[in-house]
């Protein structure tokens, strides 16, 4: 075996944002501001977003509270040549893309000028012009899926990468190695980032592999894995953008395992206090990873209150503004239902839809509906 | 024109079409060196080199899996599923992903591929490699679904189905590889999906047939001329979108009708196109609809022939609803 997982934990910064190691630090002043911003969005939008659902607005949400260093850190080593393939807690990574709060919003809320046109159930954003891939909710089906992107990178000649993100719960299923034997035999481009949060669901890391590590699993298929501190935005960067490197020059594909936590409970639908301590979800607080971008950028002399408050401030206007936008726009119109099952619909469903919007003139829909 | 078996037909089709388009790939378990189990890719890898035509590691679900990055990222694959009993370790991939990204990005995303594998029984094959699971693909929305029963029809409308938008199950009747054989020009050429064929004129009685089961409806309706039945058969060619006015028309002008399928009955296609006749030309009935179909149980080994639908089970329903 010429690479495999490292058996330490990555990690250049502590609990407070400060260096504990020598590293080349790539990011400017502007660069470091603008990933807080990113992921104090994510964090501020995820919290507004579970609040819907609570509210009634919203029927579904998942919380990526927790994961946005392993995220946002992770897509910032990427180019636009590259293909992302997100799981249902990639909040943070739309955000580090360039999908936008009025988007958010809006397929949050299931609206009709949803990019996906309230066809999913909110945690499935996709969007084909920043190469996001739409997921379903079946667990890891989008693994192999971003073997073929990479695969078809390949083909091409092009030097274009293909990310995969999903949670630990994952690596349990078959789609999870065999995405990663059919990456390593055919060398592809392609990068299997784990998000580690120790919980699938209420189960736990040691209910869910037997490999000591995740990162570990990389070996059976020849190719490096590595094991980050998912909430140091340092660690995640430096090892995604190696990875980034290793498929651009053609060596094949890698596998990260970015330990983290999610700071919410697994969706709307469940209670964290039911499997999780008290104590637990504080120590993984003292480890949260805004703080610690922040206190690296305190470490960097960048810091002022000021801009942090102008920060801040300029968030909470931009969410309010987007959700402004989002609840004014209405549900998407019936007869939408029936269009992009084919290219061009079919005798069938014109005549399932003619039926059915006769009926609606008889039946008005209520607000039931 | 040259006469082909089915097999020569479908492999000519590939062979025609990669020749035009760069962009296909063929690739499945055993699709490269050795040309697939059943020869349908044989010389494929030898004319268009390891890149566009390659063996992949024995797991459907990585191969469907790939399937759809391939298609997402610009290419039009053509996976071999060595038996269609093997694809459930892929049938998530296909119903949960590959009939769905168009509708769930609205649009943003299509796949287009063709999922060509073996279909059907009638080679002593048993439970695994004699099933028909059409029905279970017809029901899921976003799929294309089709089934030749002709070397003319098979290279057609594979080559349909590889220019077609959207993604299709290619079932191709194994019985009828090596055992049918029919004209086939050279070129390339369309059948068009979602269009079947009226293969013989009649007044008396509609029968609805597609794959292998065409054949046996054929033979039956001979056997009823002989008693002065004039029997319509349709071959449906295509079971999703399939060709209801093709179907309707025929029953409006016979007033009954027989389905036949080698699938179990239970929800079948044989229960789909009766309804839709109960639906929409009950009027014109002067008779029940019956379904001649294979038996709710899993397919036999041993007794494989007398599992399938032959022309006498045919012929008995034909006189049933002739005399009805």
């Amino acid at each position: 075996m010429a690479e495999c997982a490292s058996p330490e934990l990555i990690q250049y910064l502590d609990y407070e944002g400060n260096p504990i190691k020598d590293f080349e630090d790539p990011f400017t002043e502007a660069d470091l501001k603008k990933l807080y911003y990113t992921m104090a969005l994510s964090r501020a939008a995820d919290e507004k977003a579970a609040n819907l659902v609570r509210q009634g607005k919203s029927f579904f949400y998942a919380q990526a509270s927790g994961h946005e260093a392993a995220q946002a850190a992770s897509v910032w080593a990427l180019g636009s040549q590259d293909w992302i393939f997100p799981y249902h807690r990639s909040v943070p990574v739309l955000f580090a893309r360039g999908y936008t709060l009025a988007e958010f919003f809006l397929e949050v809320m299931g609206k009709a000028g949803a990019v996906n046109k309230g066809r999913q159930m909110p945690n499935h954003f996709g969007k084909r012009s920043l190469k996001l891939v739409t997921p379903s909710s079946t667990v890891g089906n989008q693994i192999p899926q971003a073997v073929g992107t990479a695969f078809a990178s390949m083909l091409k000649g092009e030097d274009a990468v293909s990310v995969v993100y999903f949670g630990e719960g994952a690596t349990s299923q078959g789609d999870f190695h065999v995405a990663m034997n059919f990456a390593g035999v055919y060398n592809t481009p392609s990068i299997f980032f784990c998000e580690n949060n120790q919980y699938a669901i209420s189960v736990p890391l040691r209910l869910q592999a037997a490999a000591h590590t995740i990162s570990m699993e990389a070996c059976g298929y020849e190719f490096p894995g590595y094991q980050v501190d998912g909430n140091d935005f340092m660690a995640v960067y430096l090892t995604t953008k190696k990875t980034v490197e290793r498929g651009r020059k053609g060596k094949g594909p890698s596998l990260i395992e970015a330990m983290t936590y999610r700071l919410g409970a697994h969706s709307s639908s469940d209670d964290a206090s039911r499997y999780r301590s008290d104590t637990e979800l504080e120590e993984w607080k003292r480890k949260g990873p805004i703080k610690r971008l922040l206190g690296y950028i305190k470490h960097k002399g960048y810091y002022s209150e000021a801009w942090q408050e102008e920060t801040d401030d300029r968030i909470k206007e931009d969410i309010e503004a987007a959700l402004t936008r989002a609840e004014e726009e209405s549900i998407p119109e019936p007869q939408t239902m029936f269009s992009d099952v084919f290219a061009e619909t079919t005798r069938h469903l014109e005549r399932q839809k003619t039926l059915f919007l006769a009926h609606l003139e008889k039946y008005p829909p209520t607000s039931d509906h | 024109m040259a006469e082909l078996n089915m097999l020569a037909a479908i492999n000519q089709g590939l062979a025609e079409e990669m020749r035009e388009n760069d962009r296909i790939l063929v690739f499945g378990e055993d699709v490269g060196k050795s040309g697939g189990v059943f020869l349908a890719t044989k010389g494929l890898q030898e004319e268009f080199g390891e890149r566009r035509v390659f063996d992949t590691p024995l797991a459907e679900a990585g191969i469907l899996g790939m399937a759809v990055g391939l298609a997402i990222n610009g290419y039009i694959p053509v996976p071999e599923i060595q038996f269609v009993d093997f694809i459930y370790p892929a049938y998530d991939m296909v119903v949960t992903e590959i009939a769905k990204f168009r509708y769930r990005s609205a649009g943003q995303y299509s796949l287009p591929m063709v999922i060509r594998t073996p279909s059907g029984g009638g080679i002593r094959g048993g439970h695994y490699h004699s099933q028909s699971p059409e029905a279970y693909f017809a029901h899921t929305p976003g799929l294309k679904v089709v089934i030749p029963s002709n070397p003319y029809d098979a290279k057609g409308l594979l080559i349909a189905a590889i220019r077609d938008p959207d993604p299709v199950m290619f079932l191709e009747p194994k019985k009828l590889y090596r055992s049918v054989k029919g004209e086939v020009p050279k070129e390339t050429y369309t059948v068009e999906i979602g269009k079947a064929k009226l293969v013989k004129e009649g007044n008396d009685v509609t029968v609805v047939a597609y794959g292998a089961m065409l054949h046996t409806a054929v033979d039956a309706a001979g056997k009823a001329a002989q008693e002065g039945v004039s029997v319509e058969v349709i071959d449906l060619r295509t079971i999703v979108p399939y060709d209801a006015d093709a179907i309707l028309a025929s029953v409006r002008k016979t007033g009954r009708l027989v389905v036949v399928v080698e699938a179990p009955s239970i929800a079948s296609m044989a229960s789909e196109i009766s309804a839709l006749v109960a639906e929409e030309a009950v009027e014109y009935l002067a008779s029940p609809v019956l379904r001649v179909t294979g038996f709710d149980t899993p397919y036999p080994y041993a007794l494989d022939n007398l599992y399938l639908p032959d022309s006498s089970r045919v012929f008995e329903a034909i006189k049933k609803v002739a005399t009805f």
